[in-house]
């Protein structure tokens, strides 16, 4: 059984709630990374997806420049610890439907309000558990990459 | 495969897209121009070739943002061969036709519940993206 701590990116790019949706889609681009934790002082406050940009800023005719990340982000974090076993991981992002996971040293199913360790992923995941996977590959591949 | 894919004109803002995607609760749009598949555009797509460029949504097009040409699969063809065509090009999403008719999407998510049913990873790439 392998434990998350094992699997896990230790060092994940996070974004302040403060700062402007437009600057978090550079992090993003730059990083090539769908997902970023948001963290204030040190502490998870939320976390913010492509698709939350897509559909909580500009569906809703808000500027990216103007509006902060902590207004489109979803503050209702699931988490794992690192002491969990790669299987918790993967029910949790079975029954919630994620594809990547905060990794906080007090994990809290609901509110998510820890220390930030890490994020694992799906990817993560698929590769601990079978490296032979044919999709382990490309599911972690950048989204529709040119 | 996704039946009846969301098109949006190329013509129309990613704005318009992003509110296509929200009200149809998708994460890509097909672009079509002249009656003609011009490409397919992500909520991604949108935030790395929009957002992160610091373009204007409303005044940002969506033939600027989609990725062009996308590979198409014939809906007779079996998903090995999808698989294959996306670990080739490196894509996740194939269109689906039926001669010269568009019928669907299929992406990496649908293949991996028809390959492998019960894996942790069919469940999750099955469900819709965090809204």
């Amino acid at each position: 059984m392998t434990d998350i701590r094992d699997v896990m990116v230790t060092d994940p790019v996070t974004v302040s709630s403060q700062v402007p949706v437009e600057t978090a889609a550079e992090m993003m681009r730059e990083h090539d990374v769908g997902c970023l934790p948001v963290v204030d002082d040190g502490v998870l406050t939320g976390i913010l997806t492509d698709r939350d940009i897509v559909v909580r800023c500009l569906a809703n005719g808000r500027y990216p420049s103007a509006t902060p990340t902590g207004d489109v982000c979803s503050r209702d974090v699931h988490t794992v610890g690192p002491d969990d076993t790669t299987k918790t991981a993967a029910q949790v992002m079975r029954r919630h439907a994620l594809r990547r996971l905060p990794v906080v040293e007090t994990p809290n199913p609901t509110g998510g309000r820890a220390q930030l360790k890490g994020m694992v992923s799906i990817g993560d995941l698929a590769l601990s558990e079978d490296p032979e996977s044919p999709l382990a590959d490309i599911s972690e591949s950048p989204p529709n990459s040119p | 495969m996704s039946p009846d894919p969301v098109v949006v004109d190329g013509k129309a803002s990613v704005e318009r897209a992003a509110e296509l995607m929200r009200t149809h609760n998708v994460g890509d749009v097909v672009v079509i121009e002249d009656g003609q598949v011009r490409g397919i555009l992500t909520d991604r797509d949108i935030v790395v070739r929009a957002i992160a460029e610091k373009k204007r949504p409303p005044a940002t097009l969506a033939r600027e943002c989609c990725t062009e040409d996308p590979k198409a699969i014939s809906v007779d063809e079996t998903t090995d061969h999808a698989i294959e065509l996306m670990r080739q090009h490196a894509l996740r999403r194939l269109l689906v036709v039926n001669g010269d008719q568009l019928v669907g999407v299929v992406s990496v998510g649908d293949l991996a519940i028809s390959e492998d049913g019960r894996s942790a990873l069919a469940d999750i790439s099955a469900a819709r993206p965090n809204v």
